[in-house]
């Protein structure tokens, strides 16, 4: 099946600065794509590219079977879009604003529309002037979901929300994706991604530099193990980051090696034992720790 | 086609829902113009005999005939037509291109394009939009000024339908020319800087070029288009032309750009860090808006300096270079004291967009006014300075000049002071208020030059002891500056007291 989104070798540059260098992602349909980065990596130029608002420079990009450039108005018929900074129309009321912003998509759900008022406690009546940015990030938010849409991009869409309308946005969001919508959600909460996505790429100064299920990318990673034991250990091999305080020790190790450290392990007289997969902070650090290779 | 027109609809709704009010006014002035010299020109010169006698003093002044050209119809539609002509395309023009770089490019940078450009929308919609509304609202306008000058003052339909049309094709142009200047210009204000430009360009530099080939600039239309005249029906048709060249270039280039580029790109700014400049509320003023204060300084000095030198040889009828001399003077003030209203507003339009907000978290509510406050008083002086030394030095006679610009400072410190004084105590009110105050002086001018007020009650206007046929001692200047620094003590104090507004 062809993949929603199919991102190869793209390049945008801004004058001196190479925005995107080289960037390859994919997302397949149904899935939540997490695209996780820092400020400044690429990730609001790549959905501008995927938007067509920008030209690529290089590369080939296809986005549900068709051109983000050409085929603009077409392929947003389909889309839904959340920007990452929300603006509004100060004369209009938040209803006024979503009524707009249905029209010009075209294709909305009016029902779904209400219930989302609803669920997110916003009050359509106010001027868009008086609202904070949470609540413009809500009227954005609404709009996007209550679209008929096969795909969502949003653009770190949760900053400026409580935590208790967030945990109704990824609610909201497993909905979706329980009825075959695809989500690319760019982003750097990592608890966010990480409660939410199937996959995830990490993008680092414009190129995709990890992709994959978090199950894949742990493989690629290590396991944080703690145990206690019946004798202390003197030493032991194939691990890192030992630490040993009489009978407890921990460290780490690396995946597919975790069998054979236990066998090691029994040998001293295995009483207790918890493994940690590595979390996505710490994978996301590991990358943004260690220097470029050119 | 590929849908790049879809949504243009919807964008027509939205703009008219947001504007109706903008656009009201805009066809309001633009029909009431027109309507109050035919009746203020009627109720002057109500015998042909007056208006023949109009015609030659008017002949004789050379600025009427730079600006209007010279009267050819001595009829009173004839003479209407003839004033009217200009002022009409400087409104409908300014209010077109001001209407297309705010739906445009302004709404580019404050980043709803991008909003509006995710869904189902064209590349072309929001231009279309645009030119739909300000094709629509000059249509308005022709058809009720075809409609009123015959009803209210008994003119030809036809010739009132001409000179309708010249001016609402005229605007349309200069609403495609905003659009154009839009998709050129990387934002907002350096777009309505150069959209203004090319109108002032078209429409003032009648000096510089002759009479009869006036008709290569968009000011010389109304006068070979002769509405009451004998009518030349082609001449709309131009500016229609020049507004179909224009949208389509604005549309080539909205079709191939990336969301927020431009041909014109904004400078880049300093990356490192600040200058000491920086380090206060004053140096900020400076730094946000002493570019403008001394772009403006430099142009009035520069307008000043041509004045001055054409008033060394200007001789024209009963008009003495001397004479004409002090009129400029006298408006040059008037225009440095509409500068400081807009410089005394600032702190004010900071405060609304709520970028007061962290600096008053960092320092005390005097400390920050006083820097705005200092650059707002410090504009007038600079501007009438220049304002004195470019006419001077034209007209070879500085210290005269400078002493004369200069003692318009007090004037304009009470109008800065009266701005402040109202942004301390009421501050949605300030800008009504300064703005109110300076329409009102200029009204006074014109009654008391037409004798319906006295001249006590002229003086108490800032507008009073300045005019060139006043010799005002040293009480007027004096009780300004007095009453100016006692305002500028209310706004600072009342300021310091209030709420701020969010």
């Amino acid at each position: 099946m062809e993949p929603v989104i199919a991102v190869n070798g793209l390049v945008k540059t801004y004058g001196r600065v190479r925005a995107l260098d080289g960037l390859d992602l994919r997302v397949d349909a149904g899935e939540i794509h997490g695209y996780l980065g820092p400020n400044g990596a690429g990730k609001t130029t790549t959905l501008r590219v995927l938007l067509g608002l920008l030209r690529s420079d290089a590369g080939e990009v296809r986005l549900l079977g068709g051109h983000p450039w050409h085929d603009a108005v077409r392929l947003h018929r389909r889309l839904a879009y959340v920007p990452g900074d929300v603006t509004l129309w100060d004369e209009l009321t938040g209803g006024e604003t979503l009524d707009l912003l249905g029209r010009l998509h075209g294709r909305v759900d009016e029902g779904r529309r209400a219930e989302l008022i609803d669920r997110f406690a916003l009050d359509p009546g106010k001027k868009a002037r008086t609202y904070s940015k949470g609540n413009r990030q809500k009227v954005a938010l609404i709009a996007a979901l209550a679209a008929r849409a096969e795909l969502l991009l949003l653009d770190e869409p949760t900053s400026g929300l409580d935590p208790l309308m967030e945990a109704e946005f990824r609610r909201c969001l497993a909905e979706r994706r329980d009825q075959g919508v695809t989500i690319l959600l760019s982003s750097h909460i990592l608890a966010e991604v990480e409660a939410l996505c199937d996959r995830v790429s990490i993008v680092r100064q414009g190129r995709v530099v990890e992709s994959g299920t978090l199950t894949e990318l742990r493989h690629l990673t290590w396991t944080s193990i703690t145990a206690r034991l019946e004798r202390p250990p003197d030493r032991l091999d194939g691990v890192h980051d030992l630490e040993i305080h009489g009978t407890e020790v921990s460290f780490r190790v690396d995946s597919g090696r975790a069998g054979e450290v236990l066998t090691r392990l029994t040998g001293f007289g295995l009483v207790d034992l918890t493994a940690q997969p590595a979390t996505l902070e710490e994978l996301f650090l590991r990358h943004y720790r260690e220097p470029v290779k050119s | 086609m590929n849908g790049r027109f879809a949504g243009a609809v919807t964008l027509v709704r939205l703009i008219a829902r947001r504007d109706r009010g903008l656009m009201a006014l805009w066809v309001g002035v633009a029909v009431a113009v027109p309507l109050f010299n035919a009746y203020s020109l009627a109720a002057l010169l109500p015998t042909e005999a007056a208006r023949v006698a109009f015609a030659e003093i008017s002949a004789a002044n050379p600025i009427a005939t730079a600006l209007l050209g010279r009267v050819h119809d001595t009829s009173i539609e004839g003479l209407v037509a003839w004033r009217s002509s200009v002022q009409s395309l400087l409104i409908t023009g300014l209010a077109g291109l001001l209407f297309a770089v705010r739906h445009t490019r302004a709404e580019e940078d404050a980043g709803r394009r991008e909003l509006v450009a995710a869904n189902a929308v064209g590349r072309h919609a929001a231009i279309s939009a645009v030119m739909v509304l300000a094709a629509a609202v000059n249509l308005v306008i022709v058809a009720l000024l075809a409609a009123g000058l015959p009803l209210g003052f008994g003119y030809p339909v036809g010739g009132s339908l001409l000179f309708g049309l010249t001016a609402g094709a005229g605007g349309t142009m200069f609403a495609a020319c905003g659009l154009l200047a839009a998709q050129l210009c990387q934002s907002a204000p350096l777009a309505r800087t150069v959209a203004v430009g090319v109108l002032v360009a078209g429409l003032v530099p009648g000096v510089v070029v002759p009479e009869e080939r006036i008709g290569i600039l968009p000011a010389g239309w109304p006068r070979v288009a002769r509405a009451y005249g004998d009518e030349r029906w082609w001449v709309p048709l131009v500016p229609l032309a020049f507004a179909v060249v224009l949208g389509l270039a604005a549309y080539v280039l909205s079709a191939r750009r990336d969301l927020g580029a431009g041909l014109l790109p904004d400078r880049a700014g300093s990356t490192g860090p600040v200058r000491g400049k920086l380090r206060s509320p004053a140096g900020l003023a400076w730094r946000l808006y002493g570019g403008q204060a001394a772009t403006w300084t430099i142009a009035l000095g520069t307008a000043g300096l041509g004045v001055g030198w054409v008033s060394t040889s200007f001789e024209a009828g009963t008009l003495t270079g001397h004479t004409l001399l002090e009129i400029f003077t006298y408006v040059f003030c008037m225009l440095v004291a509409c500068l400081t209203v807009v410089a005394a507003l600032r702190p004010y339009a900071e405060e609304r967009r709520g970028r007061a907000e962290p600096l008053l978290a960092l320092t005390g509510r005097s400390r920050w006014l006083s820097g705005h406050v200092a650059l707002g008083l410090a504009t007038p002086v600079a501007m009438l300075l220049a304002v004195g030394l470019g006419t001077g030095l034209g007209a070879g006679a500085p210290l005269a000049q400078l002493g004369r610009a200069l003692l318009f400072v007090p004037a304009a410190w009470a109008v800065a002071g009266l701005t402040i004084a109202a942004y301390g105590l009421r501050p949605r009110a300030a800008a009504p208020a300064a703005w109110g105050t300076i329409v009102l002086s200029a009204l006074c001018v014109a009654l008391w030059e037409g004798g319906t007020i006295g001249e006590t009650a002229f003086l108490l206007t800032p507008f009073g002891y300045g005019h060139p046929a006043l010799s005002p001692g040293f009480l007027a200047p004096a009780a300004f500056a007095l009453v100016a620094a006692v305002l500028v003590g209310v706004g600072g104090a009342a300021f310091a007291r209030r709420d701020l507004i969010g």
